[in-house]
């Protein structure tokens, strides 16, 4: 048995990265399959007027095909629905980012949602107070867009900090702290904006609007979308220059040694104290950065009702193998499903909680590969199994 | 509903076979009709209140006359304007009236109206000056008044219904909100003045929990309210209700639903329910179809619907709604009837 065990852990820790690739791509593939059974099953289901299909004379109300070519085309087809995915993409990158980072360094960051939310508020309010200071046209722009986005990668970065302090400080674990902060940040940005930042014009905890200048435009996309190429590109590059962090520079081989073999880490010469440390807030600067993109490049202004941008972000890193290198198809899969699922739910009157259910059954068998990868690595290095890796890690 | 669906669909899962023969199926096309889009507020169907009331008046709306419609569910504050400019840019079908529901829509819809210049649009429960967004509003006040002179009258009294009982020897109500805005505090202005018209010194409490699906904070508050002596509750709490029917269930008071004929829309509570603030939600969702269909169709009109207009009414609970002394409820038809006259002037904010 336990042979047998070492076997399968072993197969799986000598995977190149090519067959890895592979291994992720046949899980899209039998994910597909599985959620085009689920469909089925829940179109016999469900009651509707007209069947889309008939399968032994029985109605069922949803065709798997229809919904899956609904959804490559919402996610893909026109400009609008490529706007929305690579929206969704981008905001992703930053959040996806926030996982990958700490987690090299062998720490768990779950709370790029408050960190994220936390920015999108620093950058809004920021935004306000100097509406009425900053010159306006292009001169307003060069002035308030560095500075928006300077606010929430601060405000994100001291948010990401507080975990790392207290798992140094007081060796609180990371997991549970990062947690509990996010849902502190929603609830402290609620109160913040209710009890001070609130708009008089429309209803709901809302602030005014933040200036035109420093909202981003869509450039190459139809005007209506909320999705700035630019922005994008700029994306890109933040996540090209933590991959370089990570794999170029002396800080990231002292995270990443830390993450692999703390002990060997230490005894080599790194702290343990600043690799935390500054993992974290780099962490929680680019959640923060990707809040206040959120508010600049689509919403305009603070309002509760935050999506779980944060959360979806450790499953986009995961499903990435937590290298930047693998943030954009995993970010730009998780896109497509976001903008697909609400193509299929307005045009085929799919109900949103079977969505869920589709990219929950995704999720799972894309990420399960990954995360098992990672737990034979994990036993491996402890010493609870005996496998030859084959020197990858 | 759904959600009942799909686990029905786990249980039958296997027993369908994938391989049999899969006929191409056609698309629902209903011909010439109107087409309607219907953008619910955060939380979609479900909710036994406000979004269901927009459904049931939907569903109405397409036995009453020949259309179609789509609706779709918001999540998060992305959602509703990427849902508007989805509804708005669709050629196939080309809606002729796309209905955004609660005050969320408002800030993307600002966008939205003028991007999509050509879409008529109608908003529900809140206002939005555009030249292409007719605005249905409802006077909650009316029926809160109602329900606080009910409440009032009852609690100054001895009286036992169903699983509650009233305190006489306390003259307090209580009221949960939700989000503290407008809408919600019309609520409680008009129950605080439908309580003191009775009699001068009626306390009613009110707390705001701060959303519309959190009835765990609902719960606490009203706890903490019954705890304090107060024996009849109102909410005005959206999906979040439930949480203070349990409160009133598990300590014998009396509670009042909004929204929906809750003591059917949630049975289980129907022990405590004495009665339920009907804002007119489905019957306005029915007459924007309608003014769409005849032609009559008026952006930048604002519609106040109130006690006269059919835009609100109290609905007493179908279990024990029948214990309420006759005399009690002929005062409340009286006072609707008064407020729809103009007799008595209800305010609308705290």
């Amino acid at each position: 048995m336990r042979e047998r065990i070492e076997w399968l852990f072993g197969v799986v820790l000598r995977f190149s990265a090519a067959e890895r690739v592979l291994v992720s791509l046949s899980a899209v593939v039998f994910a597909i399959f599985v959620g085009g059974v689920v469909v089925l099953v829940a179109g016999y289901a469900a009651s509707c007027e007209s069947a889309a299909l008939y399968i032994l004379g029985a109605p069922v109300c949803y065709n798997p095909v229809e919904v899956y070519l609904v959804m490559l085309e919402g996610s893909f087809g026109d400009s609008f629905s490529l706007a929305a995915t690579l929206q969704w993409t981008t905001l992703l990158l930053f959040t996806g980012l926030s996982f990958a980072i700490p987690y090299r360094a062998g720490l768990f960051n779950i709370g790029a949602q408050g960190q994220f939310i936390l920015g999108s508020l620093a950058t809004t309010v920021t935004l306000l107070w100097l509406a009425d200071l900053a010159p306006s046209g292009l001169a307003g722009t060069l002035v308030l867009v560095p500075v928006g986005l300077f606010a929430g990668t601060l405000v994100g970065a001291l948010y990401g900090l507080l975990p790392g302090y207290l798992k140094v400080r007081f060796e609180m674990n990371e997991v549970i702290t990062t947690l509990l902060l996010s849902f502190i940040a929603a609830d402290l940005a609620f109160v913040a904006v209710d009890r001070f930042f609130t708009t008089d014009d429309i209803q709901g905890t809302v602030t005014d609007r933040i200036p035109e200048e420093a909202t981003f435009s869509p450039l190459v996309f139809p005007s209506s979308t909320d999705f700035s190429l630019p922005v994008f590109v700029f994306a890109l590059v933040v996540v090209a220059g933590c991959y370089w962090l990570l794999m170029r520079t002396a800080v990231g081989y002292d995270i990443r040694a830390m993450g692999a073999q703390p002990k060997a880490a230490v005894f080599g010469g790194a702290s343990q104290r600043f690799t935390t440390l500054f993992s974290m807030t780099a962490a929680g600067a680019v959640a923060g950065l990707g809040g206040a993109i959120y508010v600049m490049m689509i919403l305009g202004r603070w309002q509760t009702g935050t999506p779980p941008l944060g959360f979806d972000g450790i499953a986009v890193s995961i499903l990435a193998g937590n290298n930047p290198a693998g943030l954009l198809p995993s970010g730009l899969l998780f896109g497509a499903l976001e903008s697909g699922g609400r193509a299929i739910q307005l045009r085929l009157g799919v109900p949103s909680e079977l969505i869920e259910v589709l990219r929950g059954i995704i999720i799972l068998l894309v990420a399960t590969p990954e995360l098992f990868r990672l737990l034979g690595a994990h036993l491996n290095r402890r010493g609870i199994i005996d496998v030859d890796t084959g020197g990858s890690d | 509903m759904l959600r009942r669906n799909i686990l029905k669909a786990g249980a039958v899962g296997l027993t369908v076979s994938v391989a049999g023969c899969i006929s191409g199926g056609d698309d629902d096309d209903s011909g010439g009709g109107t087409n309607i889009g219907l953008i619910y507020g955060r939380g979609g169907t479900g909710d036994q209140s406000f979004n269901d009331a927009a459904h049931r008046g939907i569903e109405q709306a397409v036995e009453e006359f020949d259309i179609s419609y789509d609706d779709a569910g918001p999540q998060s504050s992305g959602d509703f304007g990427e849902f508007q400019s989805q509804y708005a840019r669709s050629t196939d079908p080309d809606y002729d009236l796309v209905i955004c529901l609660g005050f969320e829509h408002v800030s993307p819809l600002e966008d939205n109206a003028d991007e999509y210049e050509d879409q008529q649009w109608a908003l529900l429960d809140d206002v939005l000056d555009r030249p292409n967004v007719e605005s249905w509003v409802y006077a909650e006040q009316h029926g809160a008044y109602m329900a606080g002179e009910v409440a009032a009258k009852l609690s100054s009294q001895e009286f036992a219904a169903g699983a509650a009982e009233t305190n006489p020897d306390e003259k307090t109500l209580g009221f949960v909100g939700g989000a503290e805005v407008p809408v919600v505090q019309a609520f409680e202005a008009g129950f605080r003045a439908g309580a003191q018209s009775v009699d001068e010194e009626f306390e009613v409490r009110s707390s705001y929990v701060g959303g519309l699906d959190s009835p765990g904070d609902v719960e606490e508050a009203a706890i903490s309210m019954i705890d304090s002596g107060a024996d009849v509750l109102l909410h005005g709490a959206g999906a979040g209700g439930s949480g203070l029917f349990q409160a009133c269930q598990d300590r014998g008071r009396f509670a009042m639903g909004a929204d929906s004929r809750q003591s059917e829309t949630a049975p289980e509570f129907s022990d405590v329910i004495l009665g339920s603030i009907m804002k007119g939600v489905d019957a306005s969702v029915v007459s924007a179809v309608e003014r769409v269909i005849e032609g009559e169709y008026e952006g930048g009109e604002t519609f106040e619907l109130g006690v006269g207009e059919d835009g609100v009414e109290l609905l007493w609970g179908v279990d024990i709604g029948d214990d309420i002394p006759q005399d009690i409820r002929d005062g409340a038809d009286e006072t609707a009837q008064a407020i729809a006259d103009g007799d008595i002037d209800v305010p609308r904010t705290p």
